[in-house]
């Protein structure tokens, strides 16, 4: 039986989504690619299955009940199982002056980070816990423990996300279910930064950046960690970070 | 006298004593590094250094008490001189005790301390100063639950275990740029040794009755240290937690 890995949260090839569903499909795993533009799912896919690897696109709106469902039901559908492994990687590191914040700016950044992580986790409990196995990573951020301008939305989402995350670990840990809060504290080295703001690689130097590959390699670390000693909660930076 | 052209790293454990500094010690040699194991009574390393040797791996007993400046001076200047550049340098002195705060004695207080948090300053300094000459190598510090928790009975241990964890934290601020790649393992639950079966029957519990999983497995313990040691520079982790699947916390 193949073995489903599902990435939510995913947009260029060149972003931490991206590395992660290289990585996952590297160890041999049916990689679920989702987002909200079809387009880059495609190109990620398309990338994955010339290199060998069985993926697939799913386009879904992740603060959508139905959809949740939906992308955990495709992967069923394809593989015959539930994913032994998942990652909540949506997030948006919604910035903005608070005098001048929307209602609508503060509740978007909630939805996508913290409401998304519940309908994930949700999921994840009906699904994956009867099996008695599988892995459910978060992606934290800097501002999940600390806020301050101008990411103040931000910050309350991620918190709630990592409340999120260490309930679910609490409740479904000892029913077989590993669930890890992963803290980036550091800029990643993706398209989502260098696209918007290219004067941050110029500023920190590759070496101040977070590598996507090297990121991903410690999702795969706790995937592969045996139940004997699991971790919840890492922070990751670059090793010139200053924090 | 070692080979003086074998330049196979070292990683010294500190503390390879009855909790998990032997399963750190034996993944380590399994990766392919000497292990240098380090207590203070090193005959009682005997039967880690057998174990390793006849796994077909390379281990090397040093007697090392920790608290100890010039023990400690030694200890690193003959692992250097004789058997390799230390690479990996794990602190995992335990000093567990548990005391109603009444009943502490400042006695208990300032072993505790020297043993948790002053003797992993004396081994993280002079890592540090053999490491930074060759900008490269991993500094591991063993921290707890009471690394950041007080406990009820875990003054000294606590207030000793956060020291620690302060001081690792400095140090991977400092030296993470110089690519030394500081960490903090928070180890947030009993490990499956005779020492902690020991403590459970003290407690009036029968070890041989605890559900499958309440502890945690040396040898997957002593995966993460590695794990950590073979994280890209790109992104590394000062401090992670570890507990069994079936911990409640």
């Amino acid at each position: 039986m193949a073995r489903g890995a599902l990435v939510l949260g995913v947009g260029a090839e060149e972003g931490l989504g991206g590395a992660l569903c290289r990585r996952f499909a590297r160890e041999g795993l049916e990689v679920f690619a989702v987002g909200r533009t079809q387009a880059k799912l495609d190109a990620v896919a398309q990338a994955l299955g010339a290199a060998g690897g069985r993926a697939h696109a799913v386009a879904a709106d992740v603060t959508s009940a139905g959809d949740m469902a939906a992308a955990f039901e495709a992967v069923e559908k394809e593989t015959g199982a539930p994913p032994e492994l998942v990652v909540y990687n949506a997030g948006n590191m919604a910035a903005g002056p608070l005098a001048e914040m929307t209602d609508a700016f503060f509740e978007a950044a909630w939805r996508v980070c913290a409401f998304g992580a519940f309908l994930c986790g949700r999921e994840a409990a009906r699904r994956m816990v009867p099996r008695g196995s599988g892995t459910l990573i978060f992606t934290g951020a800097t501002s999940s423990l600390r806020s301050r301008p101008p990411f103040i939305a931000f910050a309350a989402a991620k918190a709630a996300e990592r409340a999120v995350a260490h309930g679910l670990a609490r409740e479904f840990g000892p029913k077989g279910l590993h669930v890890a809060h992963v803290i980036v504290d550091g800029v990643i080295d993706g398209e989502l930064v260098n696209a918007r703001a290219p004067q941050i690689k110029e500023k920190l130097g590759a070496d101040g950046m977070l590598s996507i590959d090297a990121l991903a390699d410690t999702y795969w670390m706790l995937h592969s960690q045996s139940r004997s000693a699991w971790t919840l909660e890492l922070d990751l930076r670059p090793y010139k970070e200053t924090f | 006298m070692a080979d003086p052209n074998d330049r196979t790293p070292v990683a010294l454990i500190v503390g390879a004593g009855d909790f998990i500094g032997g399963a750190i010690a034996k993944r380590f040699a399994a990766g392919g590094y000497v292990a240098a194991v380090g207590r203070r009574k090193a005959d009682q390393l005997a039967p880690l250094v057998e174990e390793i040797e006849k796994g077909g791996g390379r281990a090397r007993a040093f007697a090392l008490d920790a608290r100890d400046e010039e023990s400690v001076s030694s200890v690193f200047a003959a692992i250097e001189r004789d058997l390799g550049p230390l690479e990996v340098v794990v602190y995992n002195v335990g000093a567990n005790v548990y005391f109603p705060i009444t009943e502490t004695t400042s006695r208990v207080f300032r072993k505790v301390w020297e043993m948790a948090c002053l003797g992993g300053f004396l081994c993280g300094r002079e890592a540090a100063r053999v490491m930074l000459s060759r900008k490269r190598g991993s500094i591991f510090f063993t921290g707890a639950t009471a690394s950041v928790r007080g406990g009820k009975g875990y003054a000294a241990f606590a207030a000793a275990k956060s020291g620690l964890r302060a001081l690792a934290q400095s140090m991977a601020r400092e030296l993470g740029p110089e690519n030394i790649h500081v960490a903090h393992l928070v180890i947030d639950a009993g490990v499956d040794t005779a020492w902690v079966r020991e403590r459970i029957a003290e407690s009036g519990r029968d070890p041989a009755q605890l559900p499958p999983d309440t502890l945690m497995n040396p040898a997957s313990v002593g995966e993460a240290y590695w794990m950590l040691h073979q994280q890209s520079r790109d992104a590394w982790t000062f401090e992670l937690d570890l507990r069994p699947h079936r911990e409640s916390w």
